[in-house]
């Protein structure tokens, strides 16, 4: 029997002891915000609107020019460096599937599918997983319900099969419940991601990985930052990111002010930004531009935000940075063009990675045609 | 046996592209190489949750990729860079569609996806063509198909479907230059006569060769100079001899300076055991039609004039030559043409109904035919060692090898020896009975270029029906016609059509539009467009599918000289 069967019957089962208003026409998929990567950076990300300290060492003889904070960054191939070896990324699917009622109180129960996936790319360029794990989870809200009723599902759950995810509010909040279980979704994609990233990282050395999205998020940044031997070769790449930040370069009078859609309008094809501090120096950030301006509909489209932690707070070598910015440029052949809106600024193993996950999930007909309480 | 062997891709059925009982999809692991006519083997259910064996022909392969368009590859490669290297490779599959040709437990329920696919082992093949049905005895050996992963199975044609009872009769076309088509025709009497003889049945077989080009069968008794080793090699595969015909017989047209050189009017002279034939008025009379087949007749004056002359020159109560009556000083072509009753001083007559204006044109076609332009098969009297066809073809027995060289006629003395040689046995088949124990049992004629004398054409003629008596009704006979030709949407379609065995080399993309074609997938109509020297496309009635063939070429020599 499927595992997706077995949690139908979980679900039937419980179903006798409590009362359930069925989602109409079965499961129904939460959609995503389109937006979903920009909106969490901006809640979760750092707290600083400003920032004004360049995170880089330059080479010498170097001097940050504030009316040109950037740094050419021609493509560099996997035939001359083949630094990018491995490519994590997460996905979730999330389905409402019906609200709990006990007396006055209700929970929303949703079931979701999660899933990280690291892929290795071959120096041949071929691509194979390394590592790919999903996940069944039942998210409820336990504050909302009996004891009684929580044990009961709790005892029907198999853990090897389902694992079930209290979705209760640490503090009052007003936000939403279901709003909240999907976000509580994507934070253990995040966390099986930091698993894989963390399983990968000992064996990593001149080998680098990419991680789709920030670094900045729990339990990611928590597991760089105990690196030990000083920047790991963890690279964040985010298609989106929050476009609320400010920047400074340069000191005294002739020292700019930059928004971040000035910043990255005036950053020429195949360059990045210099490199900025974020959470008090632990991480450190830029921007590169992958495809040129005039081939976009947008000037801040084709571009990704990078992050690398650094547990020991110092500035990074301007030259690592330069070199991931190359290896990055380079990435943008191929691309998912057609397949994601995303394309201009996705990295085509994340892509794949996202898609070898996705085909591990049931479909939206099975979970649709599955998920019926009775 | 089957674990041992290697796993060459995975069944793929989509919402698009489902398996169904006729076809299936696979998907190859990265690297295999596959090409269209494989025959391979996929995992398919069976009762008991028991595993069972589907068989299938590799109709065309098709590769896709992730990109849904053109342009996002053009994007891909930073708009339109051809120098750059793409750092990943680009996600895609090459998917073969599989046409199913059987199942080892006769189950044609799709086959499930993701179920495992083989390369198919000789014992497969056999099995997916249906030749493991074939007995022994009749299985005649037809080419040799080989695969891609190096796999090679000798396929085999049913006797029973190539020389009756059950279907005959065998087509091949393709375009000329090729050196294809012949070379199969031959390699396939050759190893219907071996294997004839393996079983004690060669002298039940006779076979007539029709020569149409050059020298080419005239000295099929003669080993070939030099056979390379592969072609032996072969040869023995299939388990057949590399050797030249035995038992051949030649009769050779008379031409215009054979009274004077005693040669005959061909390209070369076998070494041996040939003989001249030529048509007096006496062999001819009653086969006039035949003469005249090509020359439109709608309101059918030359078919009764015809008549008069058959009725005149004949014996009424034996059917025998014996003209009399007004007719009584006509005894050659000279006498007819120019002397009465047609012609009384030198102007032509009624004959019957027949008008004189008509006889005039009857006399002004024939003239032609037998006189002026004539290439000297056309003779006043055959002298005694000048042969008839009609005679000899009476006196064909089984086990010979009969090759009757028309290379050097006209288009009209061509037709008429080929609807001799047909009226002759058709006739002597006909009215035999088991008294007549010197006929053999099958006899297969060979003729190239078969468009020429059934051609597709509106109106029948005298040839056409003659061909297509043989083609409808020699089976049961044991007549069989094995015809060629460069296009067969030329030839009558009720002759194709007739046929159980069909045989494709290389042929021309606007052929293979013609309605004659539509039995075959487009892909592989595709295929047959690319196909090489001494490669053939086989469809038989035994086989599901049509099968991709080599065959060794003839151990004997082309052309004496």
């Amino acid at each position: 029997m499927q595992p997706i069967q077995q949690i139908r019957d979980v679900l039937r089962r419980w179903a006798q002891d409590v009362e359930v208003l069925p989602a109409a026409g079965g499961a129904l998929e939460e959609l995503l915000r389109p937006d979903v990567e920009e909106y969490e950076d901006r809640i979760w990300g750092t707290a600083e609107q400003v920032h004004e300290i360049i995170w880089e060492r330059l080479p010498d003889g170097e001097r940050i020019d504030p009316e040109r904070p950037y740094r050419p960054t021609p493509p560099r191939y996997r035939r001359e460096c083949h630094l990018f070896r491995y490519f994590v990324d997460g996905s979730v699917r999330s389905y409402f599937l019906g609200t709990l009622m006990e007396h006055d109180r209700d929970t929303p129960i949703l079931y979701a599918q999660i899933g990280a996936c690291a892929l290795f790319r071959e120096a041949n360029g071929t691509v194979r997983p390394h590592a790919l794990e999903t996940r069944h989870l039942l998210l409820a809200s336990q504050q909302h319900l009996s004891q009684q009723a929580w044990t009961s599902l709790q005892k029907l759950c198999p853990s090897h099969l389902v694992e079930l995810v209290d979705i209760s509010p640490s503090q009052a909040s007003a936000m939403d419940l279901r709003n909240r279980a999907n976000g509580v979704a994507r934070y253990r994609m995040r966390a099986l991601e930091a698993e894989i990233m963390r399983q990968r990282l000992p064996d990593l050395r001149d080998e680098w990985l990419v991680m789709d999205g920030s670094l900045m998020f729990e339990p990611i940044l928590t597991t760089l930052q105990q690196y030990q031997s000083g920047v790991p070769p963890v690279l964040g790449v985010s298609k989106n990111f929050r476009k609320d930040p400010q920047f400074s370069v340069g000191r005294g009078p002739r020292a700019m002010r930059y928004s971040i859609y000035r910043l990255l309008a005036g950053l020429p094809h195949e360059h990045r930004t210099l490199a900025f501090s974020a959470y008090n120096g632990q991480v450190v950030f830029w921007y590169v531009r992958l495809r040129p301006q005039g081939a976009m509909d947008y000037p801040l489209m084709g571009v990704v935000k990078c992050e690398l932690v650094t547990p020991d707070q110092q500035p990074v070598d301007s030259r690592l940075l330069d070199e991931l910015s190359c290896a990055l440029v380079a990435e943008r052949s191929v691309s998912p063009h057609g397949r994601d809106r995303r394309w201009h600024a996705h990295l085509y193993p994340i892509y794949l990675a996202e898609q070898a996950i996705r085909s591990r999930f049931y479909s939206h007909e099975v979970v649709r045609q599955l998920m019926r309480w009775r | 046996m089957q674990a041992q062997r290697p796993i060459i891709g995975r069944i793929s059925a989509t919402e698009n592209q489902p398996t169904t009982s006729d076809t299936f999809y696979f998907w190859l692991e990265p690297n295999q190489i596959v090409n269209p006519f494989d025959i391979v083997e996929a995992e398919q259910v069976a009762p008991n949750d028991g595993t069972s064996r589907t068989f299938g022909l590799v109709v065309d392969l098709a590769h896709s990729t992730d990109a849904r368009t053109h342009l996002s590859n053009f994007i891909s490669s930073d708009f339109g860079r051809v120098e750059v290297e793409p750092n990943t490779v680009r996600q895609g599959t090459t998917v073969a569609r599989v046409a199913v040709l059987a199942n080892d437990q006769d189950i044609y329920m799709p086959v499930p996806c993701d179920r495992k696919v083989y390369f198919a082992d000789e014992k497969a093949i056999h099995i997916a063509l249906g030749v493991d049905t074939i007995p022994v005895m009749y299985r005649i050996p037809a080419g040799v198909v080989r695969m891609s992963n190096g796999e090679q199975a000798v396929v085999y044609l049913d006797e029973r479907y190539v020389l009756g009872p059950e279907g005959a009769h065998v087509n091949i076309t393709g375009i000329s230059g090729l050196a294809t088509k012949t070379s199969y025709m031959m390699f396939l009497i050759q190893s219907i006569l071996q294997t004839a003889e393996k079983h004690g049945r060669r002298d039940q077989i006779a076979v007539i060769l029709l020569n149409v080009k050059h020298g080419d069968l005239l000295c099929i008794d003669q080993p070939a100079a030099e056979l390379p080793e592969e072609q032996k090699a072969l040869w023995e595969q299939l388990g057949l001899q590399p050797k030249p015909f035995d038992n051949v017989r030649y009769l050779l047209p008379h031409g215009k300076d054979t009274p004077s050189t005693g040669r005959p009017n061909s390209f070369t002279t076998p070494e041996n055991n040939w003989f001249v034939y030529a048509y007096a008025l006496q062999d001819t009379y009653q086969k006039l039609d035949l003469l005249l087949s090509q020359i439109p007749d709608p309101w059918d004056t030359l078919g009764a004039l015809i008549g008069e002359i058959s009725a005149g020159l004949s014996d009424p109560r034996t059917g025998q030559w014996r003209p009399s009556g007004k007719w009584q000083h006509v005894h050659n072509w000279d006498t007819l043409l120019n002397g009465e009753p047609l012609v009384k001083d030198g102007t032509p007559q009624q004959v019957g109904d027949v008008r004189s204006s008509s006889v005039g044109r009857f006399r002004r076609l024939l003239r032609r035919i037998v006189q002026t332009r004539q290439s000297g098969v056309f003779v006043d009297q055959r002298a005694r060692e000048v042969r008839s066809i009609e005679q000899e073809m009476a006196r064909i027995r089984g086990g010979e090898v009969v090759v009757v060289d028309i290379a050097k006629l006209t288009d009209d003395e061509q037709t008429l020896v080929f609807g001799d040689i047909l009226r002759t046995l058709y006739a002597r088949y006909a009215e035999a009975d088991e008294s007549d124990e010197d006929l053999p049992e099958k006899v297969i004629i060979f003729v190239d270029e078969l468009n020429k004398y059934a051609p597709l054409r509106e109106k029948e003629s005298p040839i056409i029906e003659q061909v297509l008596d043989i083609a409808e009704r020699g089976r049961s006979l044991g007549i069989v016609l094995f015809g060629a030709e460069q296009f067969m949407s030329a030839v009558h379609p009720r002759v194709v059509g007739n046929c159980s065995t069909r045989v494709f080399g290389r042929t021309g993309s606007a052929e293979l539009a013609a309605e004659h074609y539509r039995s075959l997938d487009p892909a592989i109509k595709g295929n047959i467009t690319r196909m090489g020297k001494g490669e053939l496309v086989l469809e038989h009635a035994i086989y599901r599918q049509p099968v991709k063939v080599v065959f060794p070429l003839p151990a004997y020599r082309h052309g004496c000289g």
